[in-house]
């Protein structure tokens, strides 16, 4: 076996309502997505012989296996690094798919992000070990604020506005319009909004932030054969790949020879079109992981839409709207649905191939889904049956 | 605003206490390769460069250029410039920028000075250079 593609398909979806406060568990979340997602798929959670965690969720895997009463999990590995794992769990569930050593394997993602530990509010929670006390004792507070210093750059570079990271907040914002599960659905947003909100760290504002979200998600893998016994159209894995790049540093990646080259995703794509067979040109939709508005004009230019410096012009005139030329984050993203570390962007990639979503994709055949910007990460190219 | 800055302080150990010990001395002292004869930031076993172990704390000229920055306008006494400073030597810092935030550009030449910022600690900051 040379290849991963369309060993494997994603044959259910689970997620949990999400909100600024969920009064309940991580570890009920957790469930809740993973019983909902084999529910989709027709299965008994009692099939589950795979497991995959991010390494920094909160529910160890024995104990979700007690809950479900799984007897035998076979295969239990986690994957690093926050949102940067979202795509790499499934890469996981899809190779142990594909060798044969599991038949159904939930990936998860479950977090009181909102009403528990907020990443924005990081520096404040964290002992200055390790890399971090290079930067956040100098005044870089959060997340945000690292990845404006890398927008600066771009922006000074390539002439890029703040006017296309607005165009960038609004497109999804008018998604999760349409979608009632978004936690900005009842909010409109215009270029006008976006401009004039409070600045946090120059040349971010509010809007260029993503949500604080409680929620969990999950998804059931398994393979081709199995698939046609489900209940659900199978969506397929066509590629799946893990990347990072030089100075690789969670967050502060300085020392590239170019900050505003996402080395992690310009050095993945390359392997990620070849397994799939297909180029940035067939894709028809995109769930673009969304921390920070600049992170997705970067990846753009990251996986070839447009040249290096380019992705600037290239979202305007709302060219990621749905009827746009690569409708984007149709759910709302992170920016507006909400913050579950992108799975939830995985769940909507599916929905738009089995042609399920609020905002569908008229005949969409191939999806591209990234996972976190600026750490290391991943990312998949889906397809429908 | 008249409001202390609360700084939150590195806690150095075994591979930068000298990093922290020349701020204290008010030099700016980095890893130096001794085979390959490049600095690197931030403190680590090994160089990137040529895999050498060996290498010693050397001090840096204190010049360098703007290569980006960002304004802080929450949490820090606002605004607050935090700049991404590119040495002389090649390595690249985060520091407090101590200029009006309005003055910020890229490329600006920019020069060392420190900030003591509890008993134990200090840290860089840079200024606009001297003539
Ligand atoms: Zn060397």
């Amino acid at each position: 076996m040379d290849s991963l593609k369309d060993k494997s398909c994603i044959v259910g979806i689970g997620e949990t309502e999400y909100s600024k406060n969920s009064g309940r568990s991580e570890m009920r979340l957790a469930l809740e997505a993973i019983k909902a997602a084999c529910d989709d798929a027709g299965i008994s959670p009692k099939e589950i012989d795979g497991i995959v965690r991010f390494s920094v969720d909160s529910n160890q895997v024995d104990e979700i296996a007690r809950n479900l009463g799984l007897e035998n999990l076979r295969f239990f590995p986690e994957v690093f690094f926050g949102g940067g794992a979202g795509c790499g769990t499934v890469q996981m569930a899809a190779m142990a798919v594909a060798l044969g050593k599991a038949k159904y394997v939930a990936c998860f993602r479950s977090l009181n992000e909102r009403s528990g530990f907020r990443y924005g509010q990081m520096a404040m929670a964290m002992p200055m070990m390790g890399h971090f006390q290079y930067s956040i004792p100098f005044g870089l507070m959060a997340p945000g604020s690292m990845v404006a210093v890398m927008a600066v750059r771009h922006m000074h570079l390539y002439g890029t506005k703040t006017t296309d990271f607005g165009e960038v907040a609004v497109a999804f914002r008018k998604h999760a319009n349409k979608n009632p599960k978004a936690m900005m659905h009842s909010k409109t947003l215009t270029l006008e909004d976006h401009a004039n909100a409070r600045m946090i760290a120059y040349p971010l504002r509010l809007f260029d932030y993503c949500q604080e979200s409680d929620g969990a998600t999950a998804v059931i893998v398994t393979s081709p054969d199995r698939a046609k016994n489900l209940k659900q159209k199978p969506v397929y894995i066509m590629a799946a790949e893990q990347g990072t790049g030089s100075w690789m540093e969670m967050m502060t990646s300085y020392q590239r020879k170019d900050i505003t080259d996402l080395e992690e995703y310009t050095r993945m794509a390359p392997h990620l079109w070849k397994e799939a067979g297909i180029g940035p040109k067939d894709i028809d939709c995109a769930q673009i992981y969304d921390a920070f508005t600049p992170l997705v004009i970067m990846q753009l230019e990251s996986f070839g839409f447009c040249k290096h410096g380019e992705g600037g012009p290239f979202v305007r005139n709302g060219a990621l709207e749905i009827g746009g030329k690569l409708p984007t984050n149709t759910s709302g993203g992170c920016l507006s649905e909400a913050y579950i570390h992108g799975m939830n962007q995985i769940v909507e990639g599916v929905r738009q191939l089995r042609g399920t979503s609020l905002v569908q994709v008229p005949k969409c055949k191939h999806v591209l889904v990234t996972s976190g910007s600026g750490i290391p990460t991943s990312a998949l190219i889906l397809r429908s049956a | 605003m008249t409001e202390e800055v609360a700084r939150l302080a590195p806690m150095p150990g075994p591979i930068n206490e000298e990093f922290y010990n020349g701020l204290s001395r008010h030099e700016l002292v980095l890893q130096k390769c001794t085979d390959c004869n490049k600095f690197r930031f931030w403190p680590i076993e090994m160089c990137p460069f040529c895999n050498s172990f060996n290498y010693e704390w050397t001090r840096c000229s204190g010049k360098g250029t703007v290569h980006s920055y960002t304004i802080q306008h929450a949490t820090m006494p606002y605004p607050w410039p935090v700049l991404l400073v590119e040495l002389e030597e090649g390595p690249r810092l985060v520091s407090h920028g101590l200029m009006a935030p309005e003055e910020v550009k890229i490329g600006m030449h920019v020069e060392v000075d420190y900030e003591k910022i509890s008993d134990e600690i200090t840290l860089h900051a840079f200024k606009k250079a001297g003539k």
